[in-house]
């Protein structure tokens, strides 16, 4: 799987978590999208929908990666990141 | 979200007239002298244990809000006793340590919950809860890690150090805060 690949699968990811808390379109959402000001995304939320990706996803991602995280972007950042320390370790 | 709700909810418990250590004090005081076995560094703001508080044992530093219910007995079972007149169907309660327990949950006979949970208010917690689990709901459920929601709640801008401060400097800073938002 190429990288770009990957990296849409994330996106395919984390947004059907986002329309599983928040009940938006799935297809509608973006990286850039802002979680608190654009998705109306709460504090509850936000750890609900982490728990969903990192089931769909097969990676946990670590608290201090995602307490700073404000738009899509940086979790799916943090979930990369966290997917290559995961396989350097392994 | 939550963070600004157990601020609020905590505030709303405290009676106006006495100092959060002294009414600490006093009320864990009247809990153990009851049988509640409490641990060190506990916030408790709720009486509601039962008829068998010595049936509930909380570990150290843990939050209790007010409202909070310790069930440690099944009502319904006062429908047996057409049959069997003693019937009473009990069960007892652990909370482990560094645990926060939000406004009007209510623990149901034979609840265990680990260490480092989160319950949000209302929650009806049954069975046995992992450590480190934020709960919530009606039949409450495990939605994610409460260390999560502790490390947003950190970079929170709406999380200010305001505790213990005196009223008058806490009204203020809090006021502050958010008249420099509107």
């Amino acid at each position: 799987m190429t990288t770009q690949d990957r990296n849409a699968e994330d996106l395919a990811v984390l947004a059907a978590a986002v329309a599983d808390v928040t009940g938006r379109d799935a297809a509608s959402v973006r990286a850039e999208d802002r979680l608190r000001a654009d998705l109306d995304i709460d504090s509850l939320e936000f750890v609900k929908m982490v728990m969903t990706v990192e089931e769909m996803s097969g990676v946990k991602i670590p608290d201090e990666a995602l307490a700073s995280a404000q738009t899509v972007g940086d979790i799916l950042n943090a979930l990369a990141a966290s997917r290559d320390r995961a396989a350097d370790a392994s | 979200m939550i963070a600004r709700m157990f601020k609020r909810l905590f505030r709303r418990s405290r009676p106006k007239a006495r100092s959060l250590a002294e009414t600490d004090e006093a009320l864990v005081a009247a809990l153990r002298a009851k049988g509640v076995q409490i641990g060190a560094h506990c916030r408790i703001y709720t009486d509601a244990f039962s008829t068998e508080p010595w049936l509930v044992r909380i570990g150290d530093n843990v939050g209790i809000a007010g409202g909070v219910k310790f069930l440690t007995h099944d009502g319904s079972a006062g429908l047996l006793r057409a049959t069997r007149p003693m019937a009473q169907r009990l069960g007892t309660i652990t909370v482990g340590n560094s645990v926060f327990i939000g406004e009007n949950a209510i623990l149901l006979p034979g609840v265990r919950i680990g260490d480092g949970c989160i319950i949000a208010p209302g929650s009806v917690v049954r069975g046995q809860i992992p450590p480190n689990s934020l709960v919530v709901g009606n039949p409450a459920t495990v939605v994610g890690r409460a260390s999560l929601l502790l490390a947003r709640m950190m970079q929170d801008p709406d999380t200010l150090d305001t505790f213990g401060l005196d009223e008058p400097t806490r009204r203020q800073v809090i006021e502050d805060h958010f008249r420099r938002q509107s």
